[in-house]
């Protein structure tokens, strides 16, 4: 897994906004600026700006989208006129992030089949994502879950995409996708979809890559890859620190006495 | 302008001021009453969008630092019974083990929430009552008074730990009692504190006055003292097994909680024992009050991710 994310971003690297053309009628040139985050100690989300010039169409839709993992939840309910956790949700399927921009409404884009194959809107999502709990499924798991994930900011349409006429027969959709700092590192991929009534007319996909650097890359290391010493340094920090704040207080009251 | 900082462990980014603001705020509280905090912070990180498992965890570990500075301030000032903080800390963490074994029961009978948050608010309403109750009627007896032990005729209670073996002479604290008393409440503080999953300092102080009947200001400095050891052990647990310890913010937070203790600690020195009590009383009721709000009004998400302990 690390030696091919790795790959992928040298490769990002070497061919700086250097789109991956999909399958399509037209051949679609997809820049994503920056295509590489690094996130250091200040790092407090951001943006990506998203452009392509694209083939006469009517409508346009991006994509960005995390790789899939299974989350598990507490599901409230109400037991004797108290809300508690009553049961464990177990999410399978569901993409780290779902970010949506569109020019038009998604419903107006294309027909609903070829949207829901193309991963296109929530209700695409709900076809993919799945739900088993330890109690009886309540049937509005889907629509809590989108709820809970637009909450974080991980979730969202209705970005709008900006489409321009660049000179006869050539246009530029530009769109900003927000990255919210709890979008965490990995990979992620950006696709872009033209479409002509009704009809798929382009598609292209690039990579997104997020990574950690600095003090950050250090913690995430010594936390995940050596626990029993993170621990440990942990309890000593915290000690030292308590310790050495009461010391100097100490002197400084000795002083003033 | 704000400086943020990223919290790798987290995954989001917070304001610094906020963070030490918080860590201030908790620290302040720890010296005061020898309290943890726990009860407080982890649910105000939750709140600037910290996920809840690492939220508990780095709180313990900031509490170690706070209640390391508070223990130090108190010593100092000939505040700590090392004898008694001693015994209660054994009795913490065999009530602690039994506690955690009892959560792994209930979970597995799905009634873990239900005991909890029941716990939560039926503790912390009678804890906070009665210590308002009663530093309140003490204010408008004894107005002058700053020892801060209750005094007047002997309960059942009190007889009883009169009548049991191993009596002791705990001289810091001034009072002679049986062993077993000080490893019993600790050990029923364990329990409660396992179940609850916090530090157990809001406990153990009330516990500490109207059962053992110590001065408050010795209450305090013991209490912090106990209150260290408990969260020594559990940031290392949970660094260890849950990987949830975010160290980075757990500095930033101790920056502010170091300094939040020792100004607590130099304010509960000018402050009488019953106005000490008052305070805590009020922010033990508010928390209440904020829990059964919560158990009562239909949450805004149903779907939460999972606290891991």
């Amino acid at each position: 897994m690390v030696p091919i994310f790795s790959l992928w971003v040298l490769l990002g690297v070497m061919t700086p906004i250097t789109p991956h053309v999909d399958v399509g009628s037209s051949e679609i040139e997809l820049a994503l600026v920056p295509d590489h985050i690094s996130v250091g100690a200040s790092y407090h989300g951001t943006t990506v700006r998203v452009s392509a010039d694209i083939p006469p169409c009517d409508g346009v839709a991006v994509v960005l989208e995390g790789d899939e993992e299974d989350v598990t939840l507490n599901r409230k309910g109400k037991v004797v006129g108290l809300w508690l956790n009553v049961a464990s949700v177990t999410v399978h399927g569901a993409p780290r992030v779902y970010v949506v921009a569109s020019s038009n409404e998604l419903t107006d884009l294309c027909q609903t089949h070829q949207r829901l194959e193309l991963g296109l809107g929530f209700d695409a999502l709900a076809e993919r994502i799945r739900f088993k709990s330890d109690k009886p499924l309540t049937g509005s798991e889907f629509e809590q879950f989108l709820r809970l994930m637009e909450y974080r900011g991980t979730y969202a349409t209705g970005t709008p995409i900006e489409v321009k006429d660049v000179d006869a027969g050539h246009r530029r959709a530009s769109t900003t996708l927000p990255i919210p700092s709890c979008v965490g590192p990995g990979g992620y991929s950006v696709s872009l979809y033209c479409f002509e009534g009704g009809e798929l007319v382009g598609r292209a996909t690039a990579g997104l890559s997020i990574e950690a650097v600095g003090l950050p890359r250090l913690m995430k290391r010594l936390a995940f890859g050596h626990p029993a010493v993170h621990g440990i340094l942990a309890v000593v920090v915290a000690l030292a620190a308590g310790a050495t704040m009461g010391l100097i207080f100490n002197t400084r009251s000795r002083r003033r006495k | 302008m704000n400086a943020y900082f990223y919290l790798p462990i987290a995954e989001v980014s917070v304001p610094i001021a906020v963070l030490l603001a918080l860590g201030l705020l908790v620290g302040l509280l720890s010296g005061l009453f020898g309290v943890g905090g726990g009860f407080l912070l982890t649910p105000l990180l939750m709140m600037i969008g910290i996920p809840p498992t690492v939220a508990a965890a780095s709180d313990a570990n900031q509490i170690v630092a706070a209640s390391t500075s508070g223990t130090f301030a108190h010593w100092r000032m000939g505040n700590v019974d090392g004898k008694m903080g001693i015994l209660l800390v054994l009795g913490g963490v065999l009530g602690g083990t039994v506690g955690v074994q009892l959560i792994r029961i209930l979970r597995a009978g799905g009634n873990a929430d239900f005991v909890i948050k029941i716990t939560y608010v039926v503790m912390l309403g009678i804890i906070g009552t009665y210590m308002l109750q009663e530093s309140l009627s003490n204010l408008r007896s004894r107005p002058r008074s700053r020892i801060g032990a209750p005094r007047g005729a002997k309960s059942w209670l009190a007889r009883l730990f009169e009548a049991l073996p191993f009596s002791v002479h705990f001289a810091k604290s001034g009072i002679t009692v049986s062993a077993l008393v000080p490893l019993i409440l600790g050990t029923i503080v364990g329990v409660l504190s396992a179940i609850m999953g916090v530090g157990g300092g809001f406990i153990m102080v009330p516990l500490m006055v109207y059962m053992l009947r110590m001065p408050m200001h010795v209450v305090v400095g013991t209490s912090l003292l106990q209150v260290m050891v408990t969260c020594v052990n559990v940031t290392f647990m949970q660094s260890y097994y849950n990987e949830t310890v975010d160290l980075t913010m757990a500095l930033v937070l101790l920056a502010g909680s170091t300094t939040g203790a020792q100004i607590g600690a130099r304010i509960s020195r000018r402050l009488k024992a019953d106005q000490l009590k008052i305070i805590l009383a009020c922010i033990v009721l508010l928390v209440m009050i904020q829990m059964a709000v919560g158990l009562l009004v239909e949450p805004d998400l149903i779907l939460s991710f999972r606290r891991g302990h």
